[in-house]
């Protein structure tokens, strides 16, 4: 059975007010049963109806239902149930499942199953192969219209030049870029709409947006020619250009199997929908994949990743020259790793195919460039490194001295001062992403045993 | 014509990238582009890091262990609520218990105390010093280190540090500016505070000078005098009368002792067998002295100008005075004076004159009076009690609630507005007088029971749930349910570090 810290339980909290409400249900006598078995905990818990809320989790996503009306997912008792396992996991007898809980997870069950079946058809009777060429030459043929109509917008900015582009109306892109959209090419309007911005990003604007609108000449240029670009990095290309990447064709090609470290995760707000990258690191392989997740509105993340674990398990790959998206094809239970991990080797095992130096890590970027010049995000673990304040702007300082600039949004939000507090501005494995131009951090594991003592003479 | 070089850099592009290639004859809209894109991506592939230095040290190692896993959970429920006063409470807990706070949790903390709010404010004012050294033993090295970094947070432990020229920065600062150096000034050294504001006093303007006592009024201190006394004469009305008011709220000032002078002008003792009784005789017309300590000379509309005038002078007098005077204790001094024409207006001068001198002997006979009779003056019998410490304050407040004459509305404000944490018995009383006599449905009633809620004994915390479904007829709103939670979080807080 996996263990569950309060930590960790509490991370998958829909919203600050149902830790809050999970907590206080997080007591033995708000429960008049608990148990479990070996795959899952049940209790029920009287709430303000007539007959006590059925509350049940499978354990190995951990997937919760529950019978309240609650909208939350999961919902204060699913919470507050887990919470309760974290607390003290000998409290819940291990009893023969009920039938609300074993016909629950008998349907989840069946539902898994025929989802792998679904998978094993798609793979073995792969859809018409002629079909779906045609649809994508439909689709190529749409999105070049696109491309062929943005060639002639960029050079009529660059003919009017960027002093008169910072006169235009943000709205102006906008509109252009929604026609990126309706011409199917949603990342190049991501590209477009991201153009005010560069605009407007004060001293040094004109080399910045002059290198984004490089980077989107290049992705036009490479638009043009996807019938003879090599197939990995058409498929570089057509994802950059903002074609949805199919899980079967993941699943389809080459998959590894490892000790996964869940390392780091970064969120990111976009107008409707969030995006949470998570990065693995492979213990043996030292393969480093990301995981991308998508949530709308309040809707929670996939729980099953959560950072500061690791698990045994195999990761499919989506196509592409990096091989570097993946998807988890199957993982065992979740294990808790602390700092150590990061730190020394397990005895017996090679040590973590970490970054020994900023340089180190941009020497990895630059690879990943050249086999795929729109990689937009480069993870970033760097051995003996720490965040800390040069005047009011925060930098990733290494061993060496060699420092890069951390993202001024970090600060707003995010885990950025509970990392600068974990590290309290000592040295440890910095945990981050790397964009070109800023650092984003979301982890740091330190050794604080080996920090000084003051040495205070008065008691 | 040459054929032009092709460039070696981003920087090299810019002129006729801002200018456009309309103007920018040497080169095309797709020559440009293509260099960018070769140039931007070398950019990017071939940077080199900066070596920037930070002159932050690292920190020292803590000395306590780390809180519980349980009271880490529940600090994250109560941050996530936020909610500063039970932060603070936590705070306190894990202080007596020798634990520290988790580093994680440290900026959240740092937050909740030191977000704007009215409440934070007000706790900043009162310049708890106990809560600041609890504050930095939980916070730790780690803890302190962090809060060094941003000067919110800095703010909470050491206290705002003075600016380092401190003279430059006063003398040229904006008010606001200056307002903050004063309040870490009267924080740290008064007479230095007041040596700061003179070395500017005559060329500061009306509302400068204003502001600067209202600063001194958040901490009285007699060093303060040899600026409050000249400003009796100020020009400004409005700094005169702050002067007055604050001299009058601190002890040993020339200013109480001229309201001695003068209760001892307008009272006279006679002593027979048994009783001595006080004649309370203020002066016929408006003495010109009065008008420089702010005594005002126009009563409101329907009062007597006498008894007004006699009322200011007690209020600003000494309360121990009385007894040096007339070598009565508090209760026999009233007895001797209740029979006379103005002692409606002695009672209210006293009752103001305890609002600031925390005195129990004083308090414990002024509320019976100030609550007695027709019309029970409620709000000055609370002044007076919440001068008091909570200790001293809880049984007379208890005593005063239980008076049979008191109409019951009236009796509920005397216990709730303590503003401190609760004993048990006094808890146990203010819940059975809500049960029994349970204010009406109004807006004010779940303010009401927010303060309950984060005042009152975390023990009785099923007891109030039953209370808060009973008043609100099993219908409790949703602040109403939050003020259960929020007593159900303290029950667990406390036992958690009882434990």
């Amino acid at each position: 059975m996996e263990v569950w810290t309060q930590e960790r339980a509490l991370s998958l909290a829909p919203d600050a007010a149902s830790a809050s409400a999970g907590q206080s249900l997080a007591a033995p006598k708000k429960w008049t049963l608990i148990a479990r078995s070996d795959r899952a905990l049940w209790g029920l818990c009287q709430g303000s109806g007539k007959d006590p809320y059925q509350a049940r989790i499978d354990l190995s996503e951990p997937a919760f239902k529950c019978s309240c009306p609650s909208r939350k997912f999961p919902c204060k008792h699913g919470l507050g149930l887990l919470l309760l396992f974290a607390k003290g996991p000998e409290a819940f007898k291990a009893q023969p499942e009920p039938g609300w809980v074993e016909e629950w997870l008998a349907s989840r069950s069946q539902r898994a199953e025929k989802k792998v079946e679904r998978a094993k058809e798609i793979a073995e009777k792969p859809p018409d192969p002629a079909a779906r060429a045609k649809r994508l030459a439909q689709r190529d043929a749409r999105v070049e219209e696109g491309v062929a109509t943005c060639r002639v917008w960029l050079h009529d900015l660059m003919r009017s030049g960027l002093g008169h582009a910072q006169t235009l109306d943000h709205a102006e892109f906008d509109r252009f870029a929604a026609r990126m959209v309706d011409a199917q090419a949603p990342g190049l309007a991501t590209f477009i709409r991201a153009i005010p911005s560069q605009l407007s990003s004060g001293s040094g604007w004109e080399a910045r947006t002059l290198d984004h609108l490089g980077r989107i000449h290049l992705l036009l240029e490479a638009a043009s020619r996807l019938a003879v670009l090599p197939e990995d990095l058409a498929s570089d290309v057509r994802t950059t250009l903002g074609y949805s990447q199919s899980r079967e064709d993941a699943l389809a090609g080459p998959s590894t199997k490892d000790t996964w470290l869940v390392v780091a995760q970064v969120m990111e707000d976009d107008d409707r929908v969030r995006v949470r990258r998570t990065w693995l690191l492979g213990a043996t392989t030292g393969t480093r994949a990301l995981i991308l997740d998508f949530a709308v509105g309040v809707q929670p993340f996939d729980p099953s990743l959560i950072g500061g674990t690791e698990f045994e398990g195999e990761l499919a790959f989506y196509p592409g020259r990096l091989r570097q998206r993946a998807l988890v094809k199957s993982r065992g239970d979740l294990r808790e790793i602390s700092s150590d991990r990061f730190l020394s080797p397990a005895p017996g095992a090679a040590p973590l195919a970490l970054d020994d130096s900023i340089p180190a890590m941009l020497e990895g970027y630059a690879r990943a460039l050249a086999a795929n010049p729109w990689t937009p995000q480069w993870p970033c673990f760097v051995r003996n490194s720490r965040l800390a304040p040069v005047g009011d702007a925060w930098h990733l300082i290494d061993g060496l001295g060699h420092s890069l600039p951390i993202s001024t949004h970090a600060p707003a939000g995010g885990p950025f001062w509970q990392i600068v507090a974990a590290g309290a501005g000592h040295p440890g494995v910095t945990l981050a992403e790397w964009d070109g131009r800023w650092i984003t951090p979301s982890g740091l594991a330190a050794d604080d045993s080996a920090r000084p003592s003051r040495g205070r003479q008065t008691a | 014509m040459t054929p032009a070089r092709d460039p070696a850099h981003l920087k090299d592009l810019i002129p006729s990238a801002v200018a456009g290639t309309a103007r920018a004859t040497e080169t095309t809209p797709e020559r440009l582009l293509r260099h960018a894109a070769v140039l931007g991506l070398r950019g990017r592939a071939g940077l080199l890091p900066d070596a920037v230095r930070s002159e932050v040290q690292p920190g020292y190692r803590d000395e306590r262990p780390a809180a519980s896993p349980g009271a880490t959970t529940i600090l994250q429920a109560i941050l996530a609520q936020s909610d500063a006063s039970l932060v603070r409470e936590w705070v306190r807990l894990a202080d007596g218990a020798g634990v520290r706070v988790p580093p994680r949790q440290g900026p959240a903390l740092l937050d909740a105390l030191s977000t704007p709010t009215f409440e934070n404010l007000a706790a900043a004012q009162s310049g708890d010093a106990n809560i600041a050294a609890a504050l930095s033993r939980v916070l730790d090295e780690t803890g302190t280190w962090l809060a060094a970094l941003r000067p919110k947070w800095r703010a909470l432990v050491s206290g705002a540090a003075l600016p380092t020229n401190l003279d430059e920065a006063w003398s040229s600062g904006t008010l606001a500016q200056r307002r903050e150096i004063l309040r870490t000034l009267i924080s740290v050294d008064a007479s230095r505070a007041v040596a700061t504001i003179s070395s500017t006093w005559s060329a500061d303007g009306s509302d400068a000078r204003r502001d600067f006592i209202k600063i001194l009024s958040e901490k009285p201190d007699l060093a303060y005098e040899p600026l409050l006394e000249p400003a009796l004469d100020d020009r400004s009305k409005q700094v005169r009368e702050l002067a007055a008011t604050l001299l009058a709220r601190t002890r040993g000032t020339k200013l109480r002792a001229r309201m001695n002078e003068r209760i001892r002008d307008m009272t006279t003792v006679t002593r027979e067998r048994r009783s001595v009784t006080i004649t309370l005789s203020p002066p016929k017309t408006f003495p010109k002295d009065y008008a420089r300590d702010w005594i005002e000379e126009q009563a409101d509309s329907g009062r007597g100008h006498r008894a007004w005038w006699l009322e200011q002078v007690f209020s600003a007098a000494d309360l121990s005075f009385h007894a040096d005077h007339t070598g009565l204790d508090p209760a026999a001094f009233l007895e001797a004076i209740k029979d006379d024409d103005f002692f409606g207006a002695a009672l209210a001068g006293l009752a103001a004159a305890a609002g600031h001198q925390p005195d129990a002997s004083w308090a414990s006979v002024l509320v019976p009076h100030l609550l007695a009779g027709k019309k029970p003056r409620v709000e000055l019998a609370q002044h007076v009690l919440d001068a008091l410490p909570a200790s001293e304050s809880e049984p007379l407040r208890l005593h005063a609630a239980a008076q049979e004459s008191l109409p019951r509305e009236s009796a509920l404000p005397l216990l709730h507005t303590l503003n401190a944490p609760w004993s048990h018995p006094f808890s146990v009383a203010t819940l059975d007088l809500l049960e029994r006599h349970p204010p009406k449905y109004s807006f004010l009633i779940d303010d009401l029971l927010k303060r309950v809620s984060s005042r009152c004994s975390p023990t009785l915390a099923d007891r109030f749930e039953q209370m808060v479904n009973t008043v609100s007829a099993g219908k409790p709103t949703p602040s109403l349910t939050k003020s259960i939670e929020r007593l159900r979080l303290r029950s667990q807080l406390h036992k958690e570090f009882s434990a």
